[in-house]
Formats: C-alpha cells, structure tokens, sequence
C-alpha cells in the first residue's frame, strides 16, 4: 500500500528538537525548562511513533522511503539521547560530567554531529519529496540522492568542526610585527671608543634565554669598539656572591661597572615583555655608559621671565597651555647631564654659578634685569656656554644678542607648501619644516642624515646677522629654513605683499673668543623655543638638534651621533607629502589601472576587428 | 583538475578582457585610498604598526563588499542567461564548474587585493614595518576573500539572478559576520562555537596586527570547503528537485 507523503511528521519532529534546544539553552533552568524541554521531547516521540505506524502501513517504494525518514529519525533520537547522557540531567541522579567527565565530553561533541546528520538530509529529502508531490510515481533515485546531499553536507560540516577544534587545540602562531633589537647607534660606539678606563658590564641572564641571546648579541658588537669595555654573562643564580656584590638579586639585569661604581639596567626575562626595552636598548646602554664613563655636568635654565618649565603649563583665562621640557630634560639625563633653575633667588642677578656647565634661556616672555644680562653678559665673555630659544612674541634680548652680531627678527615666519600638519588648519602653515642643515659640528647628526631627520619649528621667527660681526665673533647659520618660507607680518599665514620668502636663519652657532685669556664661549641661539618642548612632534630630527647642541655646548662635540632606536613613531606629515600620497592613492593608482584596462580592451578590440575583403586594411 | 583551469583561465579572461573588470579593481583602490588617507593616515597622527592595522582593517571591509560583487554572477549569471544547461551537458563535473569559477574569482580578487599593496610599502618610508607584517595582513586578506568568495559561491549556486545571488550572499555573510555578537550573549559552549564561527572579529584580527596563527588559516579554509561544498551540492540538487 502506499502513503501519500506527509511532511508534517517531519515538521513535528524538528519541532519537538527546537523546543528541547530552546528548553536546554534559553530557559536554563526553572518550570520554563522543564516545560520546554518535556513539550520537546514528547512532540519527537510522538513523531518516531507516527512515522513507525507509516512504516508499518506504507509498502513498495513508499516503505523504503519511511524507513529511510524514520532512521534518520532515530538517528536524531540517539544524538538526543547522547545530550540527555552527556547533560546535568542524569536519569540514575549524579551527572555523567562528575561520574566520567571524558566520555561526557565525548558524548557533547557526538550529539551536535548526530543531529546534523539527521537535520540536513532530513530536510532535503523532504524537499525532494515534495518536488515529486504530484507526481504519479515516487523516484526514488532523486530522494537517494538528496538524502546524500543532505549526508555529504552534514559530515562536511563535522569534518570542518573538528579539524576546527583540533587545530584551536594545537595552534601555532608566527609574530610577524615589527620587531628588532636596537644595534648600537654611532653616539655609543663613540662613547665606547673614546672609554679612557676599564668599564665592565654584566649580564644576569639564565642560560638559553632568548633575551640573553639579544643582549649578548648587541654587546658583543659594541666591546668591538674599544678593549677598555669588557663583556661578561652570568648566572645569578649560579654566581649570587658575585651578583650581590653589584646590587644584583635575581637574573634580568645588566650592570655597567667602572671601579666601585655600578648603574643597573634591568630588562625582563620573557621576550615578550622585553620587547619594548630592547627596542630602546641603545638609548639605555648609552646612558648608563655615559653614567660611568663621563662625569655628571649640570645645565641651568633661567626662570622668572615666563620661561618654558621642566613641567607643562596649563591653560589660563589670559595664556593658552604650554607643554614643558621633559623630553629635554630625559634626554639630558641620557647624557648625564642635571637640569637645574637659575633665577634671583639662585643669585643670577649678580653671577652665573659656577659649576654651570651651559646656561638655557628657553621661551622667555618679559625682558630680563639689568642685572642679569649683565651677569649673563660675563658669563659669556668668561668662556660660558648659553643656550638661547626665543619666540616671535617676546623680549629681543638685545644687550645680550648684540655683542654676539645677532639680531632677532620678531616677525613670525609661515610656509604654504611645506609644513606639518598638526590640526589641519591654516595655522599648521607655522609649523616650518626643514632639512637645511650647515656642516657645522652642532648639526653633525642632523647634516649626516639628511632629509631622513628634518626638524619642525612650530611658530619660529628668524636671526640675523648684525654685518660687520663683532671682534672675535664667529657665526654659522646651522640651521635655515626653506627657501619658500615667508615672513607672516600680519599672522594670517598666507604669503602678502611686503612679506619676503627667504631661507631665513633659524639656528645660529656663535663662537666668541674669551676675555683675558678664558676659552672661547659658545652660544646657540634658535628662533623658536617650541623646538625644544614636549609639543614637538615625534618621529622627527627634533631630539638630534637638542642632543647635539647640548654637546657642542659641553664641547663633546665628538660625542655626536645617531642613538639607535627601533621603537615605533607616530607617522607625521608634511602637507607635501600628504597631498603625494592622497593622489596618488586615491587618483592615480586607479587612474592608472583604468589606463592599463583602456589599452587591454583597445588592443584586443582591433585583433578582433574582421579584415577587409582581399586581404586590405579592415 | 585540467578542466577546473581551463574554466578558472576562461572565467578570468572573461574579467579581464572586458572594461567592467578594470572598473571593478579602480574603483575598490580608490575607496580603499581615500580609507587610507581619511582615517588610517588622517587625524592624529598614527604610529606605523596602528597606521597598517587600520588599512588592513579597511581593506577588509573592502575585500568582503567586492567579494559580493565579484561572485553574484558566477554560477546566478548562468542560470539567468540560460546557459547552466550547456555546463551540465559538457563533460564537466559539478565539482569541476564550482572549482573552476570561484578560482577564476579568486584570481581576480588575489589580483585586486595586491594592487594595493603600495599603500603599506608608502607606509614603510618613514614607518617602522616588517615585511612579514605586511605578508600577514595580505595573507588574511587573500584568506577573507576566499572565504567570502566561496559563501558568495553558494549564494549564486541557489540564486536565479545576481542580483539575489548578491543579497544571499550577503546575508549570509552578515549572518557569519555578526556570530561574535551573538557568542557575547550566549552561554558556554554555544558561546565558544559562535565566537569561533564569527568570520572576521577573531579570526582576522590577529592577520591585522601582524599575527599568523594556524588556527586562522584552518578556519578561512574550512569555510571555503564547507561553502564550496555546498555549492556543489546544489548544482547536484537538479537531480532531485
């Protein structure tokens, strides 16, 4: 006898599946769940048992055709059963997960594929069913093949899940990011080579660790240098007398040792988080060797005139915020160099102290006393060495810029085409941006890299030399501007008649013969004191101008070189350089894909064309 | 496999000979520039390593859109023309014509996808970037694309015309897109398997910052199985339906 096909049973059967699922994972737990769950569980027996009656009724084709459905609904009814034996409701009361946790978990990875082998062909054989509905005859070679469709899918699918699992399981990962340990940079080999003592350095490493083998690496390139530097690998744990002896209590650390001083440079153990440090790591090294090979010399910085600080100020109802020094003063500490105050109270009213190494006058915005340009004055002429950063908008300091043939322009200076863009305003036209650099020794890294380093001057007015010099002056501009830079008059930033385009002096380098006898003083004097703040941008030469002319003005000048540094920087901009890359990323790219096409399709187009009859031009 | 490339060179010709492709790769570099520039380089400045991870993250987005795009037609363009009937007459296999378009779409997407790569090469001027950085967020990429090409398969395989080829597609990759919501709030396990069905929340991610793990590239391959599979199996379906 045969049955007309009925896909409700089928329909009754998912169904009850769904309730249980809704009953097992949205209602958790309480009456919901039981309600769920048992209303699910009864409309699936009741559907094995209507299709077990079909079975018994239907003969021919359409029996196969039962018993086929009803397998794969038993099948679904022991992945069922599998999820019963595998959950927290045991039918003999403790949980199979706390009897045998393995099988149970056996068992919740068996069902979902289970019930996948019964879902999928159980709904594609109905399909299949219902496309022959009306149809005189049951094919049951088309019903054959959904059911493998519908099997094929769902082992595809198993497949897919475990190998999943299995390679969650077993992941391998590569770290493909930017990763270097910094090589030491030409300012710690100079340092190393110009050693005049024994200086050791220690490392309390573990044997066969990856950050031991970096450092080690990087040392032995450096004790290349000089034979003065001697390198040394221990293990704390193996030579903890040794290790105490230096400050040392556990491994992860390197000391820099010259007679009973120590400086400690600690470095974690794990790679990963010594990542950071040893990007940095020359910066480090060069200055703890500084710390033991050179001694601490002490930088004044006036205060009292609206001065730039070590700390940042911020904003008031009458003054906008200004960032601080303390870039400066890091850097300064890199070259074992103290930053002091130098005000009245510290006596700059009546004498330089005199363990000034260099005096700065950073960003000042009320004239000095009498007084203190006066002693400022003898400093000078003593052989002192003074750091001059001014602005645009204050005092010109002219008794002290006069003996020294300089004169401050107060006009600010603005550029249209070459400028780092900040806030994407016009006012981004003051941050002059430039590669112009003399061969003097105060620019020596700069002049030495070139276009890789140029330097942002943000709101920086110009110098100029008061022609004829002084007796016993001596001048380099070492530092000029573009040649497309404007004198901004009006402060609109656009270029206007009567506002010159020069390269004006940024940076002067002075040198003026001492007085009776004294060594020759050395002046820098910059037309910005932005330049040397917080504020400037990253990325750029700015720290190379502030290192080296710190050590011009300390006279180790031959001191000056690149520090390597392998950390990563804020990407910063010229205007040039962003209209570069926007056109030609977003233009001239596809333009020139759109050509390529253009000329593809032109050519294949005259292949193509059909030639005149007799062979002539078509 | 002789038959497969000789519809994949057949099908990547059909891209290529015609201007519409061309139109295609322009139009993806372009937005993909103008992403570039508006927000990975725009704003503040970006360290080198953050500038990249954003490009990835929209040339990702990109590489899914156009992989919409590209396969709607694939198998939906046949059907709607009516020429589906002469593949089944020829003697290629199901799995042969699957294979053979979504390699075809694959090429065209890989070639897409590479032309773009002198954005991070622009970031390596003045950056700090690694090659293997770049070679990861390309891998992941290419992985993306296959995936979503072969759901995008799928799609045209039960599709009419491209049209709902492209919306099936679509949704399908929306519904695979959105798993990692849907993990957030689920309860363990079924927390566990939509997070790691999510295609692009925890998969590509690592490929962003320069991250290779197997267990990525297993997943994007498995789902280019599972879809390409599926895909054959509804070409196969005209047997029983």
């Amino acid at each position: 006898m045969s049955l007309r096909p009925s896909p409700w049973v089928s329909v009754l059967y998912v169904v009850g599946l769904v309730s249980v699922f809704l009953g097992e994972r949205v209602a958790g737990a309480g009456t919901g769940r039981l309600v769920l769950s048992g209303l699910g569980l009864a409309l699936v027996l009741l559907a094995v048992a209507w299709r077990v009656t079909r079975t018994a009724r239907a003969s021919g084709d359409g029996r196969r055709l039962e018993r086929w459905l009803l397998g794969l609904f038993l099948l679904g009814g022991l992945g069922l059963a599998l999820y019963v034996l595998s959950s927290d409701v045991a039918p003999w009361g403790v949980p199979l997960k706390k009897q045998a946790p393995r099988l149970a978990v056996v068992l919740a990875a068996l069902f979902p594929a289970l019930l996948a082998a019964t879902l999928l062909p159980l709904v594609l054989v109905e399909l299949a069913v219902a496309a022959m509905a009306r149809g005189p005859v049951l094919e049951m070679g088309r019903v054959r093949a959904a059911l493998h469709s519908g099997l094929g899918l769902a082992f595809a699918l198993v497949f897919a899940f475990s190998t999943m699992y299995v390679a969650t399981q077993a992941d391998v990962s590569w770290d493909l990011a930017y990763f270097r340990t910094a090589r030491p940079g030409e300012a710690t080999r100079k340092l190393a080579r110009g050693l005049n003592a024994p200086v050791e350095v220690t490392l309390f490493f573990p044997p066969a660790n990856d950050v031991r083998q970096a450092l080690e690496q990087y040392f032995r390139e450096l004790s290349r240098e000089s034979g003065l530097l001697k390198v040394e690998v221990l293990d704390q744990a193996v030579e903890p007398a040794r290790a105490k002896s230096m400050g040392v209590g556990e491994n992860g650390s390197v000391v820099f040792s010259r007679g009973q001083r120590h400086e400690r440079l600690k470095i974690p153990l794990e790679l990963e988080r010594a990542r950071g440090q040893l990007q940095r790591l020359d910066e480090d090294v060069y200055r703890r060797l500084r710390m033991v090979a050179r001694p601490r010399r002490v930088l004044y910085l006036t205060v009292g005139h609206g001065e730039r600080g070590l700390m940042p100020q911020a904003a008031t109802a009458l003054e906008k915020a200004r960032p601080g020094l303390s870039q400066l003063e890091e850097w300064l500490r890199v070259l074992n160099v103290e930053v002091r105050t130098l005000g009245v109270a510290e006596g700059l009213e009546t004498e330089v102290p005199r363990d000034a190494a260099v005096v700065a006058v950073v960003g000042p915005e009320r004239d000095f006393t009498s007084e203190e340009l006066a002693a400022l004055r003898r400093y000078v002429e003593h052989g002192g060495r003074l750091w001059l950063a001014l602005e645009p908008d204050g005092p010109g300091l002219e008794p002290l810029l006069e003996p020294l043939g300089l004169k401050l322009l107060r006009a600010p200076l603005a550029n249209d085409q070459r400028y780092l863009r900040i806030s994407h305003q016009q006012s981004d036209r003051g941050n002059l941006v430039t590669a112009s650099f003399s061969s003097h020794v105060s620019v020596g890294t700069l002049a030495s890299l070139g276009s890789e380093a140029s330097i942002v001057f943000p709101g920086a007015t110009a110098l100029e030399s008061v022609e004829p010099l002084p007796k016993g002056v001596k001048h380099d501009v070492s530092v000029r501007a573009s040649a497309e830079t404007f004198q901004d008059t009006n402060h609109d930033f656009i270029p206007n008649e009567g506002e010159p385009r020069r390269a004006w002096p940024l940076v002067v380098a002075v040198e003026k013969a001492g007085v009776s006898g004294a060594s020759p003083a050395r002046v820098v004097a910059m037309g910005d004191s932005d330049v040397m703040t917080d504020g400037g941008p990253r990325g750029y030469g700015n720290p190379y101008l502030l290192v080296d002319t710190v050590l011009w003005l300390l006279g180790e000048e031959e001191l000056a070189g690149e520090v390597s540094n392998e950390e990563d920087v804020p990407l910063q901009h010229t205007r040039q350089k962003d209209v570069v890359w926007f056109y030609s990323a977003v233009f001239l790219v596809p333009a020139m894909v759109l050509g390529a096409g253009f000329l593809v399709t032109r050519s294949r187009g005259r292949r193509r064309a059909p030639r005149a009859p007799g062979g002539g031009a078509p | 496999m002789m038959r497969t490339l000789l519809i994949a060179r057949r099908e990547l010709a059909a891209y290529l000979r015609t201007f519409q492709g061309y139109i295609i790769i322009a139009m993806v570099l372009a937005v993909d520039g103008l992403l570039f520039n508006a927000y990975a380089l725009g704003g503040v400045s970006k360290r080198s390593s953050e500038v990249l991870s954003l490009f990835f993250f929209f040339s990702s987005g990109t590489t899914l859109v156009a992989s919409v795009f590209i396969s709607m037609r694939l198998l939906a363009e046949e059907r709607q023309a009516g020429t589906l009937p002469l593949l089944y007459s020829s003697p290629v296999k199901d799995h042969e014509i699957v294979l053979g378009k979504f390699l075809s779409a694959l090429a065209f997407l890989s070639l897409m996808t590479l032309a773009t790569v002198f954005m991070p090469l622009l970031v390596m001027v003045h950056g700090k970037l690694s090659v293997g950085h770049i070679a990861a967020g390309y891998l992941g990429l290419l992985l993306l694309g296959s995936a979503s090409l072969a759901i995008g398969t799928f799609g045209s395989a039960l599709a009419r015309n491209q049209v709902l080829a492209a919306v099936l597609s679509g949704c399908m990759l929306v519904a695979l897109l959105t798993c990692w919501l849907l993990a957030r709030i689920t309860e363990q396990p079924l927390s566990d398997v939509f997070g790691a069905l999510a295609l692009w929340n925890q998969h590509f991610q690592p490929f962003q910052a320069g991250v290779v793990h197997v267990r990525d590239v297993v997943y994007y391959l498995l789902v280019t199985y599972v879809a390409l599979f599926a895909a054959t199996r509804v070409l196969e379906a005209r047997r029983w339906r």
